[in-house]
């Protein structure tokens, strides 16, 4: 592991803010991004992201040093994200879709916010479309989805966050991307 | 007709850079001559496409400085504790002054004789010497610190800072609010951790500015 964070989290787990606040610098937008892709909502990704890291400070002892620190984090980060997706109302979850044009998603506020070219429009509306179909997909799908496209994460890396083999890594991402296309199957992008 | 399910897993297998080269060959041939799963392969690379391109997904503005005020509160004791670890030629130096000054231990007494006494930011508390009892009547605000010493303190009132009991006990009556730590010395050796604490925040501010 990277030795920059190795050395944070030692502090961290001395009781120290300063070197955690460096630690939320490294991850916040992996974190961000995979409980975005997961919930499609800003408000409730930015929640449960700041979630995640207060989670990761409280429970630091419990971080085991043989492993991957992000690994760990992405695990609690994709844990919440998972609760809540299953805490939520059916209607709300209808609500928190129809919504998305109000600017609860993320490609239509930085559209509104940056006054792009049509042509940069035309890419955030084929993400939001993505974005959206992502949301009908079951969480576990989600999750490996998410995952899969965040970075160079391996198959071995989501299979440890996700505590799940390897094998059923695969399936999730095969299916997960199965359904995508079914349902996309009318865009050029 | 229906076409072979193994096909479809090689085009994921393709995708995620899994694919044998076997299967690899397999799966070109069968789409050269297949135009149902030719159009599956490139509907299924363009959804690889889409997800790939995910450039914009950043942590909003603040998201950093949100975080930190969710979490607890340092405790003071561990911010000098590490204090202490950074500087440990400074602390022996603390550690020296204080122990020749001599008068730590008979400061200590751990008497109950010894008179009651008390630092309250000017407040108006009560002392009752035949209980040995120290009290913050109900409406009585102590705007900073208090300190009472061989003697109980009872808190009607409020306190804005930090509560310290030594060589007495600590009780809040339900009206009571104390906005700090509360904390009650009973052992000689955390007497010399409170006094080491004490002395060390004077002698921390004259060569340091609060930057930890
Ligand atoms: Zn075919």
């Amino acid at each position: 592991m990277d030795i920059t964070v190795k050395r944070l989290v030692r502090l961290v787990k001395k009781g120290d803010q300063k070197a955690f606040e460096e630690l939320v610098e490294i991850y916040k937008d992996k974190v961000y991004h995979i409980v975005y892709r997961m919930l499609g909502n800003v408000h409730e990704a930015e929640d449960i992201a700041q979630d995640a890291f207060v989670r990761a400070y409280i429970h630091i002892e419990k971080y085991n040093e043989a492993h991957k620190f992000s690994t760990w984090l992405y695990r609690i980060a994709t844990n919440l994200t998972i609760d809540r997706i299953r805490k939520k109302k059916p209607d709300y979850y209808l609500d928190a879709e129809v919504s998305g044009g109000e600017g609860l998603t993320l490609y239509s506020q930085v559209a509104v916010a940056e006054q792009l070219p049509e042509e940069k429009v035309e890419t955030f509306e084929l993400q939001e479309r993505i974005q959206s179909e992502i949301l009908q997909l079951p969480p576990k799908y989600r999750s490996a989805i998410a995952l899969k496209y965040l970075e160079e994460l391996s198959l071995k890396e989501i299979s440890d966050i996700l505590q799940i083999p390897v094998s059923t890594v695969k399936t999730r991402i095969h299916r997960g991307r199965e359904a995508l296309r079914k349902r996309l199957k009318d865009l050029d992008g | 007709m229906k076409c072979d399910k193994k096909y479809s897993s090689y085009m994921h297998k393709w995708i995620d850079e899994s694919i044998e080269p076997l299967e690899k060959i397999d799966l070109l041939q069968h789409i050269k001559a297949c135009s149902n799963c030719h159009k599956q392969f490139e509907e299924l690379k363009n959804v690889d496409r889409m997800l790939v391109s995910h450039h914009s997904i950043k942590a909003p503005n603040g998201f950093t400085s949100k975080v930190m005020e969710r979490l607890p509160r340092e405790k003071s004791t561990s911010k000098l504790r590490r204090w202490f670890k950074h500087h440990p030629l400074l602390t022996a130096a603390v550690v020296f002054l204080i122990l020749m000054s001599g008068s730590i231990y008979s400061e200590w007494g751990g008497n109950k004789d010894n008179p009651i006494s008390v630092t309250a930011n000017g407040a108006q508390v009560k002392i009752d010497e035949q209980s040995k009892r120290v009290i913050v009547p109900e409406g009585e605000t102590v705007k900073g610190d208090l300190v009472v010493r061989n003697g109980d303190v009872e808190i009607a009132g409020m306190v804005e800072g930090n509560v310290t009991v030594i060589n007495g006990k600590h009780y809040l009556a339900s009206a009571g609010h104390v906005a700090g730590e509360s904390e009650e010395i009973h052992q000689v050796t955390e007497w010399v951790w409170y006094r080491l604490k004490e002395g060390f925040m004077s002698i921390k501010n004259w060569f340091v500015s609060d930057h930890d």
